[in-house]
């Protein structure tokens, strides 16, 4: 049956999100919800406001699933990716806000580990005039600054996350919340000097050989993971899939592999996504895809808080349960149509 | 019994950090709405007044003349920045210095001079579970549920006991109520908001009825007094079947209702939401009588309104309704007991009548400003104590009577 | 042969209008009663042509006209007066529509007009339309009466007229049901609200030229379209596919069927969309498919931008999951 597969869409707010976008929601039918949120640059939230975000998301019948925020690209949080005197503190800062989020009833958190933050250069224009982000690794080679006056070393910054992992694993487990990495955006060796760890297959592996943890898992950006150079897409959501280490999806498309690509519309770019979402229904994944960043439409309002505005969103959205449901319905049938009169659809 | 507004000495600035009005426009609004009075909030953090330990005289006198400028009255100062006295209420180990410099505190504020300090007993502070709780046609309010804060971390590290907690206000209040009393300044209590036993690990303390008699049974003075939130107090389970009345009535007859925060809530007990000033459970036009009945004449004040579509985030639009909905109330009490007293008048002549001549309660005839004439009802409200400052409490502004310990303090 | 995704719009002058359609990827651009000029009762064929070319610079391809102004056709469905004047005019039309080079006509054979008669709240304040005959009270609309005889009559000229003449200059004409799918309407006799009429449509000239627009929200609101021995609703549509009679599709969803129902979310109607979409590509429809009417959401566009981007990009997902092919040839 289609409803035991328990494949979700699911939409990605900023935390400051309004009535509209909420309410837009409730409208289509999409019960999760992913909120950018989380400790960041300034103070961090506590307990009483993840308490209220969630009553606020549930009274647009909207569950949070998780919260997703980065705070390693902000300086503050240094001494944790790299190494420094007041790591053990910054980590205890952490482990609070991870029980916030667990007493609050948020059940997974994602982050990513990019003291660059995310990387892109100028948008290029795509079907119709819509515009998508761009990287060109060249480009960004020639005009980013080293980050700290010399390329930063890659075996420090494994040492560091390593220690991070065994640290705030066991934190995770007792408070019963699932935490997830999101992969290097861009995947490349490295920006500014600072190495992209987390940019390959291997690198991933790596990640979750330090705990065996249930709790330690995968932000499993999709899109990022199809830009990886040189790895196949469909292998590592079966790999990750089947050892249920895929906490949510960003089901999300792209032009090509970095260095150089940029985002495409959900159903242009190179990945075949019902290929992808096949993939995720026979490795036992059961979860949510978000629509992430969607191209930007002329005339389009925006969003608040995501890339991409309302009906570029409504459109991922339309497709992403149109996958699902016949992903999911196909099986009833032995399959998808094979028309023999038909020119030769690929597989 | 006079109205007034309740603003942020600092002014408000928006959480993203937008100044929304500064302290002289809401004083102009409050004029403007027919305020007399103000009470000047610091919200328990730091920048209403300068000072990271305790708050100076001349920054104090300052924010009175201020207020007096716009032709309004300054009745009370509310909070302190909670890092003045968390070691007082936890019994931490900087109790003692901040005993002093809370002293120092209370004196300045006193001998700047304004009549009132409330503050609160709550270490954490106000606790709310949701902002955007929808409420009628869709306006916003906050509530409380506790069953989602249940799983709290603790706030300060560890589970306190009620018995600490007890006694580490019991030493606070034996300890400024008297100097209080020489300085001729009342203090008053908030009660905790929410009412509930206890979170993230500290026991909330006032929650009830009982609680608040032994509060001012600590130390029987007219300066260990409450800050009278009616709106939290409507969030207690006491309050339920008329208890709120009751407890009204009680303690405004004892004289210890200090100034009124005059807000509605749903239900008593939790899980509750804020309601608008006539949608809650409690009859707002009876709680005015029953002020009324005991004679208190000091200042009702709105406190948290519901959010409404088009208003600023401080709440302009939903606080200016709210005063107008307590000047509507107390408009018709008090035509109501002058018509009584005029109505007494009559069936016993020799009592002297001019009762109630004036029942607009900011005509001419008002003998304390804007307030309800007084002395000239059959009924003679028990009000000597409460007073406003006279000339004499109003301290000339004389650097010499500024150190500590000074107990040259001029009352009459 | 392939399945395809279409749009429509009434009208080409809007730039914006096009632009998103380019840039949901629209592949067959419908335009529902476009203002071009009537000149002594017919459409030209330099008029046709700007509209052609307008559509085609935004790299966007004008596949069907649906309806010309109601008042060149009216006296069609109704055999009024006009009845001989309009065949002629709209002979030329179609003529000079063959001629610029579109592939499709399709008119609504309906007389007075589509119509509702409210609104119900979907689901959080979501609005779609709504049908109840009980409500409806719409008084008879003609001064003259109008037989079941005389309707098939009009219908059976029209088409035996129309169709050689559509052959000949390679435009395939396709009729649309009347919605609400009632036998009669404001006194009118409505020949095609059943599957007994479109059959006998089909039959009167056995040609690729004489079609069906099939609205599938419409057919899916016949009485029996619900039921197995309706027919069901997909039965209707294998049949129709499979004798190559659809030339394109309204693909959208109901609450039920006639006297009383509402308009739905795509995905949220009585009809199983997969199942339908299955049957399409099975009986090797090689048309396009398009949003129709959506439900109104907070903050959308009369229009319905956004709603029908997610209806759009619902239906794109079907097309090639159920085919397993890429529409944009991606991958």
């Amino acid at each position: 049956m289609a409803s035991d597969f328990n494949l979700r869409p699911a939409i990605a707010y900023g935390a400051n999100t309004t009535d509209e976008a909420l309410r837009t929601a409730a409208q289509y039918g999409i019960e999760d919800a992913v909120v950018y949120y989380g400790p960041g640059a300034g103070q961090s939230p506590d307990f009483q406001d993840y308490v209220a975000l969630r009553l606020r998301f549930e009274s647009y019948g909207l569950k949070i699933i998780a919260i997703e925020g980065g705070f390693s690209p902000h300086r503050k949080w240094h001494d944790v990716v790299f190494g420094g005197p007041r790591r053990d503190e910054m980590i205890e800062q952490l482990q609070d806000q991870v029980r916030f989020m667990a007493r609050a009833g948020i059940p997974i958190y994602g982050y990513n580990w990019m003291p660059n933050s995310w990387g892109r250069a100028n948008p290029v224009t795509i079907r119709g005039g819509a515009m998508g982000t761009a990287y060109q690794w060249d480009f960004d080679k020639e005009r980013r600054p080293l980050m700290y006056g010399e390329p930063m070393s890659e075996d420090n910054m494994w040492d560091c996350i390593e220690y991070w992992i065994k640290a705030i694993t066991p934190v995770a487990e007792e408070e019963g919340i699932r935490l997830g990495i999101h992969p290097e955006d861009p995947p490349v060796e490295d920006r500014g000097g600072v190495p992209g760890l987390l940019r390959s297959f291997d690198a991933f592996k790596k990640l979750m050989s330090f705990s065996d943890s249930h709790y330690n898992a995968i932000e499993f950006c999709q899109g990022t993971f199809s830009e990886m150079p040189g790895e196949d897409i469909y292998e590592m959501i079966e790999y990750f899939a089947k050892r249920d280490k895929i906490l949510y999806v960003h089901f999300r498309n792209v032009s090509g592999q970095a260095p150089s690509f940029n985002e495409e519309f959900i159903n242009t770019g190179y990945v075949d996504m019902k290929k992808a979402m096949r993939t995720y229904r026979d490795a036992g994944y059961k979860g949510s895809f978000i629509d992430d960043h969607c191209p930007i439409m002329e005339d389009d309002a925006d969003f608040p808080g995501n890339l991409g505005g309302y009906r570029s969103r409504l459109f991922a959205q339309g497709y992403i349960q149109g996958v699902i449901d016949g992903v999911t319905r196909e099986g009833d049938y032995g399959g998808p149509v094979s028309t023999s009169a038909s020119n030769g659809g690929t597989a | 019994m006079r109205i007034g507004f309740n603003f942020l000495a600092s002014g408000f600035t928006t959480p993203a950090g937008q100044s929304e009005t500064n302290l002289d426009d809401f004083l102009t609004f409050a004029a403007q709405y027919g305020a007399s009075d103000v009470v000047l909030q610091s919200y328990n953090t730091f920048g209403a007044v300068p000072g990271t330990e305790r708050w100076e005289f001349e920054d104090l006198l300052k924010l009175r003349m201020q207020v007096e400028s716009h032709g309004l009255h300054l009745e009370a100062l509310e909070n302190v920045p909670t890092a003045f006295y968390d070691h007082i209420m936890l019994g931490g180990p900087k109790r003692d210095e901040q005993i002093e410099n809370m002293i120092h505190t209370v004196r300045s504020i006193a001998r700047a001079g304004i009549p009132i300090f409330g503050y609160n007993w709550m270490p954490s502070n106000v606790w709310r579970t949701s902002f955007h709780t929808l409420n009628r046609g869709g306006s916003k309010v906050s509530s409380y549920d506790h069953h989602e804060h249940m799983n709290a971390p603790f706030t300060h590290g560890r589970e306190f006991t009620e018995e600490e907690m007890w006694c580490n206000l019991e030493h606070w209040i034996k300890i400024i109520t008297p100097i209080a009393e020489e300085e001729g300044i009342r203090l008053g209590v908030h009660p905790p908001d929410p009412p509930v036993k206890s979170v993230g690990g500290i026991p909330r303390l006032l929650t009830g009825f009982e609680e608040y008699k032994r509060l001012i049974e600590i130390v029987d003075s007219p300066s260990n007094a409450i800050e009278f939130c009616q709106g939290t107090f409507s969030e207690m389970e006491d309050a339920a079947d008329g208890g709120i009345y009751d407890m009204v009535r009680y303690f405004g007859e004892r004289g210890k209702i200090l100034y009124v925060h005059f807000r509605n809530v749903s239900n008593p007990g939790e899980p509750f939401q804020e309601e608008f000033i006539n949608t809650g459970h409690v009859n707002m036009y009876k709680m005015i009588k029953v002020y009324q009945e005991v004679g208190f004449p000091g200042v009702l004040v709105n406190d948290h309104v519901p959010n409404t579509i088009g208003d600023s985030q401080w709440g302009h639009q939903g606080r200016a309704y709210a005063n107008g909905y307590i000047q509507a109330l107390m408009d018709v009490v008090a035509e109501e007991t002058a018509a009584e007293a005029e109505a007494e008048a009559k069936s016993s002549p020799d009592v002297s009548a001019a009762a109630g001549s004036s029942s607009d309660i900011y005509g001419p005839d008002a003998t304390v400003s804007r307030g309800i004439p007084l002395g000239e009802s059959s009924h003679e409200p028990k009000r000597s104590i409460f007073a406003p400052p006279g000339p004499a409490m109003i301290k000339t502004p004389n650097p010499a009577m500024l150190p500590e310990g000074e107990t040259d303090a001029q009352t009459n | 042969m392939s399945m395809r995704i279409g749009m429509g719009r009434n009208s080409a002058s809007d730039a914006q209008a096009m632009r998103f359609m380019a840039q949901l990827g629209i592949q067959d651009v419908v335009l529902n009663t476009p203002p071009v000029p009537v000149k002594n009762g017919k459409w030209e064929l330099v008029d046709i042509i700007a509209l052609k070319n307008r559509v085609e610079e935004f790299d966007l391809k004008l596949t069907a006209i649906e309806n010309t102004q109601i008042d060149m056709r009216n006296d069609l469905i109704t055999g009024g007066p006009k009845f001989d004047e309009q065949l002629e005019n709209m002979v030329e039309t179609i003529k000079n529509i063959g001629r610029a080079g579109i592939p499709m006509y399709t008119m609504s054979w309906r007389y007075p007009r589509y119509y509702r008669t409210g609104h119900v709240d979907i689901g959080n304040g979501a609005m779609g339309t709504a049908y109840d005959s009980e409500v409806e009270h719409w008084p008879d609309v003609l001064d003259f009466e109008m037989t079941l005889e005389s309707a098939w009559e009009c219908l059976e000229t029209w088409v035996r007229t129309i169709t050689s003449v559509a052959e000949e200059y390679g435009v395939r004409i396709g009729l649309h049901p009347v919605d609400p799918p009632m036998p009669v309407v404001a006194g009118v006799p409505q020949l095609l609200h059943n599957f007994e009429g479109y059959k006998r449509l089909i039959e009167i000239v056995d040609s690729p030229a004489n079609g069906i627009l099939l609205c599938q929200g419409s057919f899916s609101q016949m009485a029996g379209a619900d039921k197995d021995s309706g027919p069901s609703i997909y039965e209707m549509i294998e049949y129709f596919v499979k004798r190559k009679k659809v030339l394109y599709v309204h693909f959208r969803n109901v609450s039920g069927t006639v006297p009383k129902f509402h308009e739905t979310f795509i995905n949220t109607g009585y009809v199983d969309m997969y199942k339908a979409m299955r049957i399409y590509a099975e009986n090797g429809f090689d048309g396009f498919f398009m949003d129709d009417h959506v439900p109104h959401t907070v903050g959308d566009t009369d229009y319905g931008h956004r709603a029908k981007a997610y209806a759009n990009g619902y239906i794109q997902a079907l097309i090639e999951t159920t085919t397993n092919t890429s529409l944009h040839g991606a991958h």
